[in-house]
C-alpha cells in the first residue's frame, strides 16, 4: 500500500522510480534463478539481475555517466557496422534489412540527445514506410541475390578507395579546425555544463518548428504534396520497352529516321 | 571538453556513415541498394546536425533533421515511381540495362524556314521481313563492350 502510494505520486520523479524498478528486477531475478528442484531456463533470472544492479548502479552519477557513454558507443558502433554490412550484403533482402538497423542506430543517436520526436519520426518514416515500400519492390527481381548484378560490383577497388579517402580528408578537416585555438568558439563552453543525457528538448523543437520556420514548414509541405503528384504522374505514363526481353521480339514500327 | 568528446563521436560517425553511403552508391549495381545507399549519406547529414545540435544547446538542429525527412519522403515516393516505371520497361533492377534510357532513333531536326533543304535522302522501298527470325542466345543480348 505504502510503495503504490509511493509510486503514484512520484510517478515523474525518476531517481525514485528507477530505484523501485531496479529492486524489482534485482529480486525477481533472484527468485528465478535460485534453485527450486525443477528443471528450467534460470539464464532469465542471470538477465534480470543484471539488468537491476545495472539500473542501480546507473544512480551513482560517474557511473551513469559512463553507462551513458558506452551506451552512446555501442550506438555508434550498431550505425557504422549496420552501414558496411549493407553496403557489402549481396542479397538484396538483406541490404534492405541492414539499412532498417542503420537507421535504428541513428534513431539511438539522436534519443541520446534529447530528440526524442524527431528520433520516432526517423524510425517511422525511414523503416516504417521507406523500407517497406522498398522490400516490396526488391521481390520483382532477384530477392536472393543469385543474378549476376548482385553478385559482381563495379570497380569495387576503386570505389572503396574513393570512399576511405572521403572519410579521412573529411575527418583530418575538422580534426584540424578543432585543433585551432578557437576553433569551435561558438559553444558555450563556459556556460552551465550540459549533462551527459538530455532529458527532452521537444518544447523547444516545437518553438523553433513553428514560430521561426513556419514559412518552411509549408514550403516542406508543398514539396511533399507535389513529389506524391509527381509519382502519380510518373506511374501513370508508363514506359514502352525497348526489347522484350522474354520473347525476344522486337517491339514493331518504331518511327525511322529514313521514313520522316 | 568534454562537449568537444562527445560532438567528435557524433561527427566520425556522421562522416563514417556518409562515406559508406558513397561506396554503396558507386559499387552496387543494385537500383534499390543504390537508392538506400543515398538515404545512408543522409543519414549520415542527420547525425552531423544532431551532434552539432546538441553542442550549440539549441533545437535548430532538429528542425533541419526533420526537413531531411521530409524532403527524403518526397524523394522515396518519386524514386519508387521512377524505379517501377524502369523496371516495368527493362524487366529488371540491373542498373546495367538502363545505360540507355533515351530514345533509340533521334528525328532530325526540324529545319528553319527559308532554310536551304540540300540533298534529301531518298527514300528506299520498305522490303517485307522474309525467313525465319535468328536465334540469338541471352549472351549475346546482354553483352555490353564497355563493361
Amino acid at each position: 500500500m505504502i510503495v503504490s502510494s509511493v509510486f503514484v505520486d512520484n510517478v515523474m520523479d525518476a531517481p525514485l522510480f528507477v530505484l523501485i524498478l531496479a529492486s524489482i528486477f534485482t529480486a525477481g531475478g533472484l527468485w528465478w534463478a535460485l534453485p527450486w528442484g525443477k528443471a528450467r531456463r534460470r539464464s532469465v533470472g542471470w538477465v534480470l539481475v543484471a539488468a537491476g544492479l545495472a539500473m542501480l548502479s546507473a544512480m551513482i552519477p560517474s557511473v551513469g555517466s559512463l553507462l551513458a557513454r558506452s551506451l552512446l558507443t555501442l550506438m555508434s558502433i550498431v550505425a557504422v557496422g549496420s552501414a558496411v554490412a549493407m553496403i557489402t550484403s549481396s542479397r538484396p533482402l538483406y541490404a534492405a534489412l541492414w539499412f532498417g538497423m542503420a537507421v535504428l542506430g541513428t534513431a539511438g543517436m539522436l534519443l541520446f540527445n534529447g530528440a526524442q520526436f524527431v528520433a520516432m519520426a526517423v524510425i517511422v518514416v525511414y523503416i516504417g514506410a521507406i523500407l517497406v515500400m522498398f522490400l516490396f519492390v526488391l521481390m520483382l527481381d532477384d530477392p536472393k541475390g543469385t543474378a549476376g548484378f548482385n553478385r559482381q560490383s563495379w570497380e569495387p577497388l576503386t570505389a572503396s578507395v574513393v570512399g576511405a579517402v572521403l572519410i579521412a580528408l573529411t575527418t583530418v578537416t575538422w580534426l584540424r579546425h578543432a585543433a585551432t585555438a578557437n576553433g569551435w568558439s561558438l559553444a558555450k563552453e563556459t556556460g552551465k555544463a550540459i549533462p551527459d543525457v538530455v532529458i527532452t528538448r521537444t518544447v523547444d523543437l516545437g518553438n523553433q518548428l513553428f514560430l521561426h520556420y513556419g514559412v518552411a514548414v509549408q514550403a516542406l509541405a508543398i514539396v511533399l504534396l507535389l513529389g506524391l503528384l509527381g509519382a502519380a504522374v510518373i506511374i501513370a505514363h508508363p514506359l514502352e520497352p525497348l526489347l522484350d526481353f522474354k520473347s525476344r521480339a522486337v517491339p514493331d514500327e518504331t518511327p525511322t529516321a529514313n521514313e520522316s | 571538453m568534454e562537449n568537444t568528446g562527445l560532438l567528435m563521436n557524433y561527427l566520425l560517425v556522421g562522416t563514417c556513415l556518409f562515406g559508406l553511403g558513397v561506396v554503396g552508391f558507386l559499387a552496387r549495381r543494385n537500383l534499390i541498394v543504390m537508392f538506400l545507399s543515398v538515404e545512408l549519406m543522409l543519414q549520415g547529414v542527420i547525425v552531423n546536425f544532431a551532434g552539432w545540435d546538441r553542442y550549440h544547446g539549441q533545437a535548430t538542429g532538429q528542425v533541419f533533421v526533420l526537413f531531411i525527412v521530409g524532403v527524403t519522403a518526397a524523394e522515396a515516393a518519386v524514386a519508387l515511381a521512377l524505379i517501377l516505371t524502369l523496371v516495368r520497361a527493362r524487366e529488371g533492377l540491373d542498373v546495367l540495362r538502363l545505360q540507355k534510357v533515351r530514345e533509340d532513333i533521334i528525328l532530325p531536326p526540324v529545319p528553319d524556314e527559308g532554310e536551304v533543304r540540300e540533298a534529301e535522302t531518298p527514300s528506299w522501298p520498305r522490303l517485307p521481313r522474309v525467313g525465319r527470325r535468328p536465334d540469338i542466345p541471352q549472351e549475346v543480348l546482354e553483352y555490353r563492350p564497355s563493361v
